[in-house]
């Protein structure tokens, strides 16, 4: 017996039972599909050159977003609505994942066999997902219609290696913001402009009980919210004339005197007792902090739990001599790398970032940023069309902002090295390392992300 | 019946005429064929992503990119993380302290719970063991949250209560000085139910005859304890100090959901940041290497706690 012959006895000795078990169980089995032609509903059916009753062939696109609120997801779904009424063949559902789920459902999804065709993503993100391929080629016309109608400081949000990748859904930049009773109260007729006059102003404006307890603070930020902590800080270094990263993209330049300077400031209010850093944006808006640095979506808040127009806005304080810095961050809209429907999925996004609601009125998609949280529009002619609305309380320093403000640094660790900052300004703050100690530690770990391919 | 009636006898060792197997040679291959199944699923679901995860452990590979991109790298995923990176040694002395003060609560309160449970004058016993489980059939995301309401400084019911008492408000979560202890009591009081059951089984598996005997010879309620009740418990504190070690240096869904390793990364432990390694930061072969790491710590971890109770037993 040959050896093969010999295994096959060894293993099926009641080979002729199996043989039948196994057909009895393929009959068993559902009946294999007629066509080799796998079923895909994304793909267009194909089209016969029939005639002009031809009816367009059915598209259905996936869009993915961070809007697991209600009223946000039901906010947009009335664009999708909308579109599809106007587009019989289109069809645009949502998949809305919690922020903090967003870039493990963009891994998981890439790695899947149907990864949505649009993506609503955090424009900080753009050098990630550029080097990893994603992004899909955004059109000519398309790239004309950015580099037209937006603020430098946006276009350099979506833009990575030179080319722009997506379209900038909104704009969000860091001003000052403070509590005008109590700036009132403690005698100031003005916020403070210079980062001493900072100091100053947050110190006479913290209160304390007769057992020493602070019962209202200065300053403060909110901490432990990747943008809150690290964007108020970067706008001041702006402002007191220092860089996050040499102009080369080398090293770190964020622990530099400036950033120290920056930095000390902060802890001594901290000694103070004029900045907690156990503090969040909560605490300034309900009345418990006199001055703060934050981006304009926080005007949402204010409108939800306070009064806007109890606040005030301003250019962030300078350093002796210096121009006020601010950050502009955006989120974008591109089309995916993998999605079949390319054209159709730039198609939407033409329709919802370019088409305005009428002669004089803003695009849907800033009329829904500002419908949902009060977020202000990246594009020009949206600015203008709402200027009414902008022109109001809290709204004109950050709008002002966006003619001088800087875009995050898209590199592909960005947000790696911002959590680096945070982590190493809480140390800071929290008074567990000295100023220059916690930067310089910063940046001896961002400089080694830097380094990597 | 016996399956062999109304065969032939055949001498044992003898290999029977004709015949190249023998009866109890086709039962082990049809055990073989039995078992097979099994083992393909254990390769396929078990041994294939472990060895997916060490191959990956060993590139550079952006979990957003297609695998076709990850580039071999070698030890150097390794070697950065035990050398250059910042973040990961200190995450693993988080995890560390995390798990070594979880065992000790698991062991001493579950220890003492099961004791009061086991207490034969006792009303309600089946209610107890219902309200002691309850947090361990909780999500953990969910205690979290649970928690980081009851930790609020301004809102929270501790600082309502210790307020009353006249002591200051606390930022259990915001000040990284409290934030880790405020993780390992949320830790604690999710396992600790459970393992008290576990020492209730235990203790209900004493022969009742030790303690009396002990009592005729005049053994006190301390005595008896540490003499009978200790050493007789050996392979259920076993059981909880390994279990509870592993779970606690596998802590993740209890942190992310409370303090998302803040303030400061005080509560940032190691299966978080191998998280935020592979899916905020994007380099899943690190986070890979940080896993196989975390593997080799526990599995040392555990023989050596095995051992060490052995010969404690023996």
């Amino acid at each position: 017996m040959s050896k093969r012959n010999h295994l096959m006895r060894m293993f099926f000795p009641q080979g002729k039972l199996i043989l039948v078990a196994a057909l009895l169980l393929a009959g068993c089995a559902p009946a294999a599909t007629p066509t080799s032609a796998p079923a895909n509903t994304n793909a267009p059916e194909p089209t016969q050159a029939a005639g002009p009753t031809q009816p367009p062939a059915p598209v259905k696109l996936s869009i993915s977003n961070h809007l697991v609120n209600e009223t946000w997801h039901a906010g947009l779904e009335t664009y999708l609505a909308e579109y599809n009424q106007l587009h019989p063949n289109v069809t645009v559902e949502q998949i809305s994942t919690a922020f903090a789920d967003l870039q493990a459902r963009v891994a998981t999804d890439q790695l899947g066999d149907n990864p949505p065709d649009l993506y609503q993503l955090p424009a900080w993100w753009v050098g990630n997902l550029a080097q990893s391929g994603i992004l899909s080629e955004v059109p000519a016309d398309i790239v004309a219609d950015v580099q037209k109608n937006y603020p430098q400081g946006v276009i350099d949000a979506v833009t990575w290696d030179g080319k722009i990748h997506g379209v900038p859904m909104d704009a969000n930049t860091t001003v000052m913001l403070y509590n005008k009773a109590m700036l009132a109260e403690a005698g100031y007729s003005r916020p403070p402009e210079t980062l001493a006059e900072l100091k100053e102003y947050a110190l006479k404006l913290t209160k304390k009980d007769a057992e020493g307890n602070t019962i209202q603070y200065g300053y403060s930020e909110w901490v432990g919210n990747l943008n809150s902590e690290y964007l108020p800080f970067a706008s001041l270094l702006y402002s007191n004339g220092g860089d996050i990263f040499a102009e080369d993209m080398s090293k770190s330049a964020f622990n530099s005197p400036e950033g120290v300077e920056v930095l000390t400031l902060m802890t001594d209010l901290v000694q103070a007792g004029a900045f907690n850093p156990e503090l969040t944006y909560t605490d300034w808006y309900t009345d418990r902090v006199a001055i703060t640095v934050l981006p304009n979506w926080v005007r949402f808040y204010l409108t939800t739990y306070n009064d806007p127009a109890a606040f005030g806005s301003a250019p962030v304080p300078h350093g002796n001599g210096k121009e006020s810095g601010a950050i502009v961050y955006s989120w974008f809209i591109f089309v995916n790398e993998k999605s079949p429907n390319k054209e159709a999925a730039w198609d939407f996004i033409r329709w919802f970032t370019q088409e305005t609601l009428g002669e004089g009125k803003p695009t849907r998609c800033a009329q829904f940023y500002y419908d949902i949280a009060s977020v202000m529009p990246a594009r020009f002619g949206d600015l203008e069309a709402m200027k009414d609305v902008f022109s109001t309380d809290v709204f004109p320093a950050f709008v002002e902002a966006q003619s001088y403000a800087r875009a995050p640094l898209a590199f592909p660790q960005y947000e790696e090295a911002v959590n680096i900052i945070n982590v190493e300004l809480e140390n800071a703050w929290f008074l567990k390392k000295t100023p220059e100690e916690a930067l310089n530690d910063a940046a001896e770990q961002v400089d080694a992300l830097l380094q990597m391919p | 019946m016996n399956p062999l009636a109304g065969r032939e006898a055949v001498a044992p060792n003898q290999p029977r005429p004709g015949r190249r197997i023998s009866i109890a040679q086709r039962r082990e291959r049809w055990g073989f064929l039995f078992v097979l199944p099994v083992t393909l699923f254990l390769l396929i679901v078990i041994l294939g992503p472990l060895l997916f995860g060490f191959w990956i452990s060993l590139h550079s590979w952006n979990p957003l990119a297609s695998l076709t991109e990850a580039k071999w790298v070698g030890w150097r995923n390794y070697e950065f993380l035990l050398t250059l990176d910042k973040r990961f040694l200190p995450s693993l002395i988080n995890s560390g302290y995390y798990a070594v003060a979880r065992v000790i609560g698991n062991v001493v309160i579950g220890l003492a719970l099961a004791m009061l449970m086991n207490y034969p004058k006792l009303k309600g016993l089946r209610f107890w063991r219902v309200a002691l489980f309850l947090p361990m059939a909780t999500s953990p995301v969910v205690l979290g949250h649970m928690w980081a309401n009851m930790f609020h400084k301004d809102f929270g019911i501790l600082n309502t209560i210790t307020g009353f008492l006249g002591f200051p408000a606390v930022g259990w979560m915001t000040n990284p000085d409290t934030a880790l202890i405020a993780v390992i009591i949320m830790g604690t009081y999710q396992f600790v139910g459970y393992y008290a059951i576990v020492f209730l089984a235990g203790l209900q598996g004493i022969p009742e005859e030790y303690a009396e005997a002990a009592s005729i010879d005049g053994a006190n309620g301390w005595q008896q304890f540490w003499y009978i009740t200790l050493p007789q418990l050996t392979p259920v504190i076993a059981f909880v100090t390994v279990m509870s070690t592993i779970s606690g240096l596998q802590v993740f869904d209890l942190v992310i959901s409370s303090t998302d390793g803040g303030p400061a990364d005080a509560t940032n432990t190691v299966v978080l940041q191998m998280y935020k390694t592979v899916f905020v930061n994007g380099r899943a072969g690190q986070g890979a290497a940080m896993a196989f790491i975390l593997f080799a710590i526990l599995m040392a971890l555990s023989v050596i706690q095995l051992r060490l109770l052995r010969e404690q037993r023996s």
